[in-house]
């Protein structure tokens, strides 16, 4: 029936006057084929619901699963074991304690060389883009709404909001920005690269596309990665892009 | 207004007769086909049901304005119905 969805909708926006609202009430209950409409309009909007919260439910666990990833281990008190072996003679014990020491010293060396870079960029990303900045201006508009989801985590949601806004005005460089930091956070490294190569090939008076494509490369950390970050870096310091302070830091610690 | 509260604005006889059609079965057969409406379609009802105004929406995804959103909207769900009706 054309126009009744349109109908049914004002009806639920109460948009109708209310002469429009009884006679809506009425025809639920005495015409079928109108009732059916009403109800299919409703198991509409009701099936939508459910799949926006299945939508978000994803974004949360995978959210709380990295959190259980990350979270520090507490390790246990537990109860002295007592062998009933024959204890080892004190030089047995001293060529112990020298082989431990050294591969403890070992990791612990091989651990902060592999993942210096790696901590740069975490702590970049943890320090300037843990929340996106929210205008409190009045309304509510697509890219303060993508922020939003961001700022709690959603990023999920968010990038629904930012890739939608970059598909239909491809000039919109926060939207590329803000789509590539939730890559990153979601550590969808391939995904974000591409952003912040979009971002740095755009023609901006301020343009973070490049640090933070290094910060991307660092933090992924694949053969080659380490090397292709300090080039970037050196372009971001030798030609005063956005980042340049952070890029002359990071090249002496690299 | 979210989909919980506007059942609730119908009168109890009307409130009655709309629940006992508004099956889970119906509800699984327009799941089964929100692939088949298209990207755009089920993007646009996604975004209404998550609370965004036509106007909102327009702005996200650059249509002209609120009105077209709302038609394109509308159809969308003309559409969807003649998908689970068959």
């Amino acid at each position: 029936m054309p126009g009744t969805v349109e109908f049914i909708e004002s009806y639920f926006q109460q948009t109708l006057s209310s002469e429009e609202r009884a006679a809506f009430e009425l025809r639920c209950t005495t015409d079928e084929v109108f009732a059916e409409e009403v109800a299919f309009y409703i198991a509409t909007r009701q099936a939508m619901r459910e799949e926006l919260l299945m939508q978000k439910v994803k974004a949360w666990k995978t959210e709380d699963n990295d959190e259980v990833k990350n979270a520090p281990v507490i390790a246990e008190e537990s109860a002295q074991v007592i062998s009933m072996r024959k204890k080892p003679g004190i030089i047995r014990w001293v060529s112990y304690a020298a082989a431990a020491c050294l591969i403890l010293i070992i990791s612990m060396f091989l651990f902060e060389t592999r993942s210096a870079s790696e901590k740069l960029a975490a702590n970049y990303i943890n320090t300037k883009y843990e929340r996106l900045y929210q205008s409190m201006s009045g309304g509510q508009d697509s890219i303060q709404t993508g922020i939003a989801a961001y700022n709690a985590k959603h990023y999920d949601s968010a990038l629904i909001y930012f890739k939608g806004i970059e598909t239909r005005n491809p000039d919109n460089d926060d939207a590329k920005k803000y789509a590539g930091l939730c890559y990153l956070q979601q550590k969808d490294y391939d995904n974000a690269l591409k952003e912040f190569d979009a971002l740095a090939a755009m023609d901006l008076r301020i343009n973070s596309g490049n640090i933070l494509k290094a910060v991307t490369l660092l933090e992924r950390n694949n053969p080659g990665d380490k090397e292709e970050a300090r080039k970037i870096l050196n372009i971001v310091g030798d030609e005063k892009l956005d980042g340049s302070e952070e890029a002359a830091e990071w090249l002496k610690k690299l | 207004m979210p989909v919980a509260d506007a059942m609730n604005q119908l009168p109890d006889n009307a409130k009655n007769v709309i629940e006992k059609l508004v099956t889970n079965e119906l509800k699984a057969r327009i799941k089964s086909q929100l692939e088949a409406i298209g990207q755009k379609c089920k993007e646009l009802l996604l975004m209404f049901e998550d609370g965004l105004t036509d106007k909102e929406i327009a702005e996200i995804l650059s249509y002209n304005n609120a009105a077209v959103v709302k038609t394109t909207r509308l159809r969308c769900l003309d559409k969807l119905r003649e998908k689970v009706t068959g």
